[in-house]
């Protein structure tokens, strides 16, 4: 079994998101959002796959058309914009690495902390100047005395002025040491005795009994703010608070070094964090590329695979069998005259298929016209009593039926397809000249009668043309078995002849026997060889009487009527042969069951077994012994007579049935003709089964009219 | 100006979270008015040194919530209170300007130690009026603290999307 690979392929992509997901996975310190977010849109991304994916494996049976090229469509345009977009985020982490080193350089690292060194230098001098000249006037006598109340005003305000214009500063605030402002001397000459509270660290100054020195920021510039005490005898008796102006040149220099100093610090303290934001932001970039790819070419494959998967739908449709498909044929593209194409094809398939299949229905109703009559020939040719043979124009058997088989039993062995000539061998000569007779004459039809060894059959020919088609070419050869009717029309001829001899003899035996008998008696005394009288006129009516029983019985051969078939118990038959016969002591007549019967003439089977007795006695010198018996066989009554004569020669033993065939002097050979002829007419038969020792003759009757009428 | 820029998307996406081990327990004081607590964020603190001496202004938010323990529903919260401290180092002058965003409250000290102090130790710090409290209730003090550098982030998605340093809770009974 073949692996559809690309029915896996969402699944493998999937798990390679997952892959990619946990390798990129935030630590638990220090995580990014934007790695929490590419990882967010990897695990989406690999859901919906993971959903297609089983989706595509659940499904069952073939995908929709078109959607296999759709998926190859998207899986290319994505992966083509996939590969360069990898090979950018790597030459991108690679150039920002490398970026990294430069910007985090140690000449920068050493160049931004040397030039911090020289802004912290100013203030650091402005600091360290601030603090000496302030402790220069820690022990000052004039200030000591200001803050103490026991100079005048003027005069402090002269030394602090002095202190001002010496030291550079730009104001002095002087406080006693209940933190109240006894002198404010400024540049600018101003003078501002207002009370201003003391910062905590001008407190702590004055706690501490240290000079201290901040920087503060006022209106945007920046000022050097210094506190030393004054000291008296006895400790801290006030504070001196001085301000310097820094120049804002300077100072704006100053700060933008120390900012840069600290962003530099920023970023370098976050460097891993800005190589991985970067790395993070192109990812989150190529994913969301990759997402509008993927969304464009998803796009773009469904309208370009759209026209193909509706031609491989109809080509479905068309290899199904359903030829009433049509596509749209809206763009003007080489899709579109596929599109045209097809439905060209599918309009001709549709008129090729109506076409076939009418042909198809003419074709089937020909068939079955056909079979039928093939079916009524086989019936007919089966039942028909004539022999049918039809050889064709190569000389073999192209047919035959079985009533041929019987007629001729030599033809048992013959089947369709196999030469005929040379199988007309023997018996079956004749068949093989008359056919060789057809094929020599000119006419269409032949017909011949031949004799074979006691039967009669009627052989007919008819020869069979169809120009151009050797297939229905040939001979058609019927045969009958005419044996009966040749015996019928001979017995009817004879039956005839009969009547008509025995009408022109009959009519005149009467008179010629009265008149033997009148001359015998009118001239017996008058004649003198009165043996010789007696002699010649016994003579004449012995013969004629032998001639009338003559007449009578071919009057009976010729006129025997039709049997009157009723139900008869054998019974009484056998007991009115008994009885006949009951002066011949050699004469057995076994007495059946009483409850035998027989559908028969009651008189003709008397007539039969008469007939058979008498010659039964004739051939045993009226002694016997003569045995007549009946015996029931499956559907026949059988009446058998057995004596122990000479029998009957072998050589005539075929001819005793026949009309005027008889051994004896005085018979007429008409008994057993007209015995068969009883037998025949009952449905039965009369059969000699034993020539001799015993001479066994069977007369065979149906019991029930049906047979008899069959 | 782009630098700005730059350095502003840089701590927006590139906000690191400090996360450290759950600490002490707060310790919990009172007067008769106010119930106050007393807490030190055990963190790195030569890190905090370090970054306060390369000059990066550091964050740090508290939040200490206060709510009533109940045995089979959600705590009912009583009250709360954020704690925003800022500490800007000043590297021309060596000073650290301490700055209480709840009070307003600003400070210049010289001292880092005590700059780091500012950022890592809340003490005998007012939370919640007594009077919202009832005698022999337990309640849940809840006390969380987000750091940031440069600025606090105090936009609804930083503010959603924030991630907690370091947390802790200790539950009281009002006496």
């Amino acid at each position: 079994m073949r692996l559809d690979v690309m029915r896996f392929l969402p699944l493998i992509m999937a798990l390679a998101l997952i892959g990619l997901a946990a390798l990129l996975w935030p630590a638990a310190q220090g995580g990014l959002i934007m790695a929490w977010i590419n990882v967010g849109i990897l695990l989406v991304l690999a859901l919906l796959l993971l959903q297609y994916g089983v989706r595509l494996l659940r499904r069952r049976g073939e995908p929709p058309p078109g959607s296999r090229l759709r998926a190859k469509l998207v899986i290319a345009m994505v992966g083509m914009l996939m590969v360069p977009s990898l090979l950018i985020q790597l030459s991108a982490s690679q150039m920002v690495e490398r970026g990294m080193d430069v910007w985090f350089d140690l000449r920068v690292d050493t160049l931004l902390e040397r030039a911090l060194k020289l802004a912290q230098g100013f203030y650091d001098r402005i600091d360290a100047d601030m603090k000496r000249g302030l402790r220069d006037y820690v022990t000052d006598p004039t200030l000591i005395a200001a803050v103490g109340a026991a100079a005048p005003f003027g005069m402090a305000n002269v030394r602090l002025l002095e202190i001002l214009n010496k030291e550079g500063w730009d104001r002095i605030q002087l406080f006693d040491i209940n933190e109240r402002m006894v002198a404010d001397v400024r540049r600018d000459g101003l003078i501002d005795v207002h009370p201003v509270p003391l910062s905590d660290a001008a407190r702590l100054v004055m706690q501490l009994g240290t000079v201290s020195t901040e920087i503060m920021t006022e209106d945007g510039a920046e000022k050097a703010v210094g506190y030393a005490p004054i000291l008296g005898h006895k400790g801290g008796v006030g504070l001196m608070r001085v301000e310097l102006h820094l120049p804002q040149g300077v100072i704006r220099s100053a700060r933008l070094v120390e900012a840069d100093y600290q962003s530099y610090r920023a970023l370098e303290h976050n460097r891993h964090m800005i190589k991985d934001l970067f790395a993070n932001a192109m990812l989150f970039v190529t994913l969301v590329l990759v997402m509008l790819a993927s969304l464009l070419a998803l796009w773009f494959a469904r309208r370009l695979t759209s026209p193909i998967g509706e031609l491989a739908a109809a080509l479905h449709r068309v290899t199904d069998g359903d030829l009433n498909v049509a596509i749209p044929e809206s763009s003007q593209d080489e899709l579109g005259s596929l599109a045209r194409s097809f439905n060209q094809m599918a309009e001709r398939l549709r008129q090729n298929a109506a076409a076939i299949d009418k042909a198809q229905r003419d074709l089937t109703h020909a068939l079955a016209n056909s079979r039928q009559r093939q079916y009524i020939l086989e019936t007919l040719l089966a039942n028909l009593h004539t022999g049918v043979l039809l050889i064709d124009a190569r000389g073999a058997i192209r047919l035959l039926n079985q009533s041929l088989h019987e007629i001729l039993p030599e033809t048992v062995d013959w089947r369709p397809g196999m030469a005929f000539r040379a199988h007309c061998t023997g018996a079956l000569a004749f068949l093989g000249e008359f056919h060789d007779g057809m094929r020599g004459r000119d006419e269409a039809a032949l017909q011949r009668q031949f004799d074979l060894a006691g039967r009669h059959v009627l052989v007919r020919g008819a020869r069979l043309e169809l120009s151009g088609m050797a297939e229905f070419s040939g001979e058609l050869i019927m045969v009958d078995d005419i044996t009966e009717l040749v015996s019928a029309q001979r017995h009817q001829a004879w039956a005839e002849v009969a009547q008509r001899l025995a009408h022109e003899i009959k009519n005149p035996l009467t008179p010629i026997r009265l008149s033997a008998e009148r001359l015998q008696r009118r001239f017996r005394d008058q004649v003198e060889a009165r043996d010789v009288f007696d002699s010649c006129t016994h003579a004449i009516v012995t013969q004629v009487a032998r001639l009338q029983r003559l007449i009578a019985d071919f009057s009976s051969l010729a006129r025997l009527p039709r049997p009157k078939i009723e139900r008869v118990r054998v019974a009484d038959i056998m007991r009115d042969m008994r009885e006949l016969f009951n002066a011949y002591a050699g004469v057995r007549v076994v007495q059946p069951a009483e409850a035998l019967e027989c559908h028969c003439d009651a008189d003709q089977v008397r007539q039969v077994l008469i007939n058979l007795l008498d010659n039964a006695l004739a051939a045993t010198g009226g002694k016997g012994p003569v045995t007549l018996e009946v015996r029931e066989h499956g559907p026949w009554v059988e009446w058998h007579v057995l004596d122990d004569g000479p029998g009957v020669p072998e050589e005539i033993r075929q001819q005793v049935f026949e009309a005027y065939f008889s051994t004896k002097a005085s018979g007429s050979g008409l008994g057993l003709a007209i015995a068969r002829r009883i037998a025949e007419d009952h449905g039965g038969e009369l059969v000699l089964l034993s020539p001799h020792r015993p001479t066994h003759f069977c007369f065979r009757l149906p019991r029930t009219p049906r047979q008899v009428e069959e | 100006m782009l630098g700005g820029v730059w350095l502003g998307l840089l701590l927006l996406f590139s906000q690191p979270v400090w996360a450290d081990a759950a600490g002490q327990a707060p310790r919990i004081s009172r007067d008769a008015q106010v119930l106050y607590c007393s807490l030190n964020w055990p963190t790195d603190v030569a890190r905090l040194r370090q970054m306060l001496r390369d000059g990066i202004a550091l964050v740090v938010r508290w939040d200490l919530s206060v709510a009533r323990a109940r045995r089979y529903w959600l705590n009912e919260r009583i009250g709360d209170v954020e704690v925003v401290r800022r500490v800007v180092p000043d590297m021309l002058s060596h000073r650290w300007l301490l700055e209480d965003r709840g009070s307003g409250i600003v400070r210049s000290v010289s001292s880092l130690a005590e700059a780091v102090r500012f950022l890592t130790r809340l003490q005998h710090y007012p939370v919640v009026d007594r009077s919202l409290l009832q005698s022999g209730q337990t309640y849940v003090l809840d006390v969380s603290l987000q750091m940031y550098e440069g600025e606090a982030m105090d936009n609804w998605w930083n503010r959603w999307l924030r991630k907690t340093a370091f947390a802790t809770q200790v539950v009281f009974k009002e006496p």
